[in-house]
């Protein structure tokens, strides 16, 4: 009797521990910022600039705004506008570093392109990190959207997906393509900012 | 009690009676029903030329606006033309061959009338058995050394020994130099026009090479396409085929071929008899049937070069697409295909694409794709640098009536195109704009590589960076028609 009530309590013990590894696993949730004021329904139309790059891969930032912005559009709820037309304003206004518009600038751009909003975002991890043996891809982008009445951050959230698990450390496998793990990403993002 | 109920019976009557001479005396006499008085077609001309067939349909009575439906029947599949409150057509048929022509009018009471089928009209194709072909320098997109004189040469002869008439090379050659032709990936409207006035060519044959490796294993890829001459270029075929050498090595080895110039002959062969079943009238086109009834691919036995009309598996859709809900794949579509943007490290990435969307396009019946050489000559002559894709003042050029009247313009991007190195592997984005609602009506993303969903002794691999676009891009035009 005694020796099966210290098998349970090993047991219980062994479960409790898998259960704390695995919390630890799991990223911390950054909460996001969504301006309470803000009417979103008025945001017809944004504007989706380039992504600021923190990555080795100088392409990274475009093939994430590109796929961004198709899945934004999928969405129907908001309009984006041609990259090619977002470029064609940002000459026009003059802005310096397109990635991090000012104010003055963002206020021009509702003239120029007629929007309701800018998206900006800063691509902050694009490909596979490495731990031990185990390898799998990682993708980290926050954005932020600006009304261009003001120019005020009406709603900036951020995501990362993909990366090392338990799975990847145990069994070897190469975590999930790149293009699955953005997708996951931007669904993330836009899940936050429809919610 | 009995004298109590045929009193009442009588009142009765009488009150009916009084409400049935009331209801005749105030009803005023209505329009008479609506019909159809007749439909006057005018053919100008037997071929296929722009605005080859006139349409104008005369009705009476009717209630409120009348919206006219033309139809045509081409080997039993009825399509729709126009649908609108217009009773004219202008209409240019694609295709050669004998249409029947009809129209169905509605009123804003619903009445449907329909007029009779008329008689068979029939459009001999822009290119026939005695038409004459100048083979312009093949154009080099694969990013390595390779013999162009011999791939041109041994086009040449693959098509003189199909019985179609070459012009010789010394006076294609002469041509070009005294009009200053260097750009060989394309033909500009007047190029088209001097070719056809000063020395009788009917078509241009344009040949690009996609891969050249002539290393074991080889790969060859080649896209070809003929164009009508005249004051405006019509594409009227395209086909592409890619070979590896190792793609079908077979039992211990045997089916391996290591010869890069055999290859060569077997996709010239293939493409040559692709462009004799479009001038048989058996080559396979897509055409949408009346009253959404979905697409119907015409010719299905007919085989393209590149084998690619059939089911596309699930790992080569698109991972993303938008289409609008304003957008009605049914309709004809004038479209101005602008070369993909390049992000990838290959080289002529985005031309590459370009030409195999280009490709899927041109087999649906209601679409018409400007032949690119005239989409470059008008970017030139209006000094349109994209550096980021197609701006809404560059769509507002290409849709012009006065410049180029595309009532599409679809561009994008490419991020990856890879096949000579490692597992092929290919990533691209489209997106098209509407010409005069000046928005994105349809977006698509796609990305895939060679060995994606393989497990077992590379069964269902696909070899080359040719073999995973012409599917994907299939799947994505298939996603804005269908």
């Amino acid at each position: 009797m005694k020796l099966t009530r210290n098998l349970l309590v090993v047991w219980l013990g062994c479960c409790l521990q898998l259960c704390m590894g695995g919390c630890s696993l799991m990223p911390p949730a950054v909460p996001d910022y969504t301006n309470a004021q803000m009417d979103f329904s008025a945001v017809r139309t944004v504007a989706v600039m380039p992504f600021q790059n923190l990555t080795s891969d100088d392409q990274a930032s475009e093939r994430v705004r590109d796929a961004f912005m198709g899945m934004l559009l999928a969405t129907e709820q908001i309009y984006v506008l041609p990259p090619g037309e977002v470029a064609r304003g940002v000459n026009r206004v003059g802005v310096r570093i397109p990635q991090t518009p000012t104010v003055e600038e963002i206020t021009k751009l509702k003239a120029v392109l007629e929007v309701d909003a800018v998206i900006t975002g800063v691509l902050r991890e694009y490909g596979p990190v490495r731990s031990g043996s185990a390898e799998a891809n990682l993708v980290s982008l926050s954005l932020q959207m600006i009304e261009t009445q003001n120019g005020t951050v009406v709603w900036s959230a951020s995501s990362t997906k993909g990366g090392i698990t338990a799975v990847d450390r145990l069994l070897g496998s190469g975590g999930q393509p790149m293009n699955d793990v953005t997708t996951q990403v931007i669904n993330d993002l836009l899940d936050q900012l429809f919610e | 009690m009995i004298c109590s109920t045929s009193c009442l019976n009588k009142r009765l009557a009488a009150l009916l009676l009084a409400l049935l001479l009331a209801g005749c005396a105030g009803k005023a006499p209505g329009p008479p029903p609506l019909g159809i008085a007749g439909v006057d077609v005018a053919a100008e001309g037997s071929v296929a030329r722009r605005n080859a067939l006139r349409l104008s349909c005369r009705t009476s009575g009717g209630q409120g606006p009348v919206v006219y439906d033309f139809r045509m029947m081409k080997d039993g599949v009825e399509s729709s033309l126009q649908r609108g409150a217009t009773s004219d057509l202008r209409w240019t048929p694609k295709e050669p061959g004998d249409y029947r022509l009809r129209v169905v009018a509605t009123d804003a009471a619903g009445t449907v009338v329909e007029s009779d089928w008329s008689d068979p009209y029939r459009f001999a194709p822009l290119l026939a058995g005695n038409s004459r072909y100048a083979v312009l320098p093949t154009e080099n997109l694969s990013d390595r050394t390779a013999p162009l004189v011999e791939i041109h040469d041994r086009l040449v002869r693959t098509m003189a020994a199909a019985g179609l008439q070459v012009l010789a090379d010394d006076t294609l050659e002469e041509f070009m130099r005294k009009h200053r032709v260097r750009h060989v990936g394309g033909i500009a409207p007047e190029t088209s026009q001097q070719l056809q006035e000063e020395l009788g060519v009917d078509g241009v044959v344009i040949s690009t090479l996609e891969t050249w490796q002539d290393a074991v294993p080889p790969r060859v890829a080649l896209i070809a396409r003929v164009v009508a001459t005249g004051r405006e270029p019509e594409i009227l075929w395209i086909d592409s085929v890619g070979l590896a050498g190792d793609e079908a090595p077979g039992l211990l080895g045997l089916g391996r071929v290591n010869d890069v110039r055999q290859l060569l002959g077997n996709g010239l062969d293939q493409l040559v008899a692709s462009f004799q079943r479009y001038l048989a009238g058996s080559f396979p086109s897509y055409r949408h049937t009346a009253d959404r009834q979905g697409v119907r691919l015409l010719n299905g036995d007919g085989k393209t070069a590149d084998a690619a009309t059939g089911a596309v598996g699930s790992r080569l859709q698109p991972q993303v697409t938008f289409r609008a809900a304003t957008f009605d794949p049914e309709r004809e579509y004038r479209v101005a295909l602008v070369p993909l943007l390049n992000a990838s490290t290959r080289k002529h990435a985005g031309t590459i694409v370009t030409l195999h969307l280009l490709k899927q396009l041109n087999r649906y019946e209601n679409l018409r794709v400007y032949e690119p050489g005239w989409v470059r000559d008008i970017l030139l002559r209006y000094r349109m640098i994209m550096q980021a894709g197609p701006s809404l003042a560059a769509a507002d050029i290409l849709a012009s009536e006065k410049i180029l009247g595309a009532d599409l313009i679809v561009s994008g991007q490419v991020f990856d195109y890879q096949d000579l190195i490692a597992e092929a592997k290919v990533d691209f984005s489209v997106q098209a704009v509407a010409g005069r609602q000046r928005e994105i009506i349809w977006t698509s993303r796609s990305s895939a590589r060679g060995n994606d969903g393989v497990y077992f002794f590379d069964i269902g691999r696909i070899a080359t960076a040719h073999g995973l676009v012409t599917p994907m891009t299939r799947a994505t035009i298939r996603l804005l028609e269908e």
